[in-house]
């Protein structure tokens, strides 16, 4: 089964209609408000700790990755607690491509700096069969002809970046 | 919001450290916020040099540049950087399939010449009497889609836009303005020389703004691809060519904001001088930050962003997702 980049993964649990796009490099409008404030952040935090690595084969960007008592230790890092949620998922994927990718054996940490929280994440069995059956349905979606409809009037879509893609 | 940036003076552009620096002839200097600007349009004689192209491809910024005569002479458009090989397949794909590229190129003529007509009933509810050929521009639209090639919807378009030209000195009722007959490259009077700046001026609003999309500018649907470089924005500035550029022009003429004496005769015809050009730029911006509540999203949209919309549109019907109508103004 096909394994997707994190950040199309990421995207497909929120709306599959963004994935869809993404999948085509239909990237959205990069000047959206809300995309800024997070390169800002992005940009801001962690100035000296932070070494982004980019793994090509997995297209995945891991904001900082260290190694303590031979673990290897993954921090996402997050915009406020309102995306934990799907932060914490997301590392799980990292996670999970890593196992299954690289049989390589990490823990995460969730970091949201506006807020001081750090937070250990590990990865469940449970966890990877949802990933498994997620990873199955995008097989099935994201090939198909036609982008997945809008989540019409959803909340999400008022803070999207693609908002006047969809609606215009 | 990003801003665009008119240079009128000469001078030399220049790359200042993280910044951009403009040097004029007599030696001021001038800082331009580059993370502030959407675009560069360029009056005045400059001197560049690579380092400037560089940095302006790096900060994804579009440089248009006029002659002498405030003629359009060129952009440099930067390296693509909303890139999709799907897009660009499916943009190339609606212009081979003949059914589908008359389908788009008649969506224009017809969002064009329904947008004419907004002008002209807003006009006629002011007394100006133009029932006659508002009755006439509505016959032609009708028949548009009794026809099937580009040739001869281009012919309809060329008299729609003779009957719409025709009411401008009914609109205007201005001696110094009076129409007489389109003529370009030279503009033989002051209001075609003000409709030949205007026109050429939204061609390089839309060419900004394909530029932000994943569309190619060189596939264009009613305008022919192949004998130019950009074509695209030609298809789009049609529907607005009339709601932001004419409406500008008739109130300014009609407001006395611009004058005869806004103007110059050049050995080949007749321009704009600086100072109306500046007038026009002015007012053109003022029209393209103007917003109007948008039907579909239902929130206030600036004229400007409704040309983004619009391609936004193009790339859904391209997608095979939604049929592409063009934008009609609502009044």
């Amino acid at each position: 089964m096909k394994t997707f980049a994190p950040s199309i993964f990421n995207a497909y649990t929120i709306c599959k209609r963004q994935a869809w796009l993404m999948m085509r490099n239909l990237t959205a409008d990069q000047d959206n408000a809300f995309l800024e404030i997070g390169r800002l952040i992005d940009e801001t935090s962690f100035e000296r700790q932070k070494k982004k690595i980019f793994l090509a084969d997995l297209e995945a960007m891991l904001d900082m990755v260290s190694k303590k008592d031979g673990i290897y230790y993954i921090a996402e890092i997050k915009k406020s607690s309102k995306t934990m949620n799907s932060g914490i998922f997301q590392l799980k994927y990292y996670l999970y491509l890593l196992k299954t990718n690289k049989g390589l054996k990490a823990r995460g940490i969730i970091k949201i700096p506006k807020e001081k929280i750090s937070k250990e994440i590990i990865l469940t069995e449970e966890d990877e069969e949802k990933i498994t059956t997620i990873l199955s349905e995008m097989n099935e979606t994201l090939f198909g002809d036609k982008p997945p409809q809008i989540l019409l009037n959803s909340k999400i879509c008022k803070v999207c970046a693609h908002f006047e893609f969809c609606y215009g | 919001m990003k801003e665009s940036i008119y240079i009128f003076s000469n001078g030399r552009l220049k790359r200042k450290d993280n910044s951009l620096l403009f040097e004029t002839e007599n030696g001021d200097n001038k800082f331009i916020p580059v993370e502030n600007i959407k675009e560069i349009f360029a009056f005045g004689e400059i001197d560049l040099n690579v380092k400037v192209l560089n940095f302006l491809t790096q900060k994804e910024i579009i440089f248009h540049y006029f002659n002498y005569y405030g003629y359009y002479s060129g952009s440099f458009y930067p390296r693509e950087h909303y890139n999709s090989g799907y897009m660009i397949l499916k943009q190339t794909e609606a212009y081979l399939d003949q059914k589908n590229r008359f389908y788009l190129a008649k969506k224009f003529i017809e969002g064009a010449a329904k947008n004419c007509l907004k002008i002209l009933k807003y006009y006629d509810r002011r007394e100006k009497d133009l029932n006659k050929q508002i009755k006439e521009i509505e016959q032609l639209v009708t028949q548009l889609s009794n026809y099937e090639e580009i040739n001869q919807i281009m012919a309809i378009e060329g008299q729609i836009k003779s009957i719409y030209y025709s009411c401008f000195d009914t609109i205007i009722n201005n001696d110094d303005f009076v129409f007489d007959e389109r003529t370009k490259r030279p503009p033989k009077n002051h209001l075609n020389a003000l409709i030949s700046f205007s026109n050429s001026l939204i061609y390089t609003y839309c060419l900004s703004e394909i530029y932000k999309t994943h569309l190619d500018p060189r596939i264009g649907f009613l305008h022919t691809t192949n004998f130019r470089r950009f074509s695209l924005n030609l298809d789009i500035a049609e529907i607005f060519k009339p709601i932001i550029g004419d409406r500008t022009i008739f109130s300014m003429i009609n407001k006395n904001v611009i004058t005869y004496k806004d103007f110059e005769q050049q050995i080949n015809g007749i321009v704009l001088n600086d100072k109306g050009r500046k007038k026009f730029l002015e007012a053109l911006e003022d029209r393209l930050k103007q917003t109007i509540k948008h039907s579909k999203i239902k929130n206030n949209v600036s004229y400007r962003r409704l040309i983004r919309i619009e391609l936004y549109k193009l790339e859904k019907h391209l997608m095979d997702e939604e049929k592409y109508e063009p934008f009609i103004m609502d009044w």
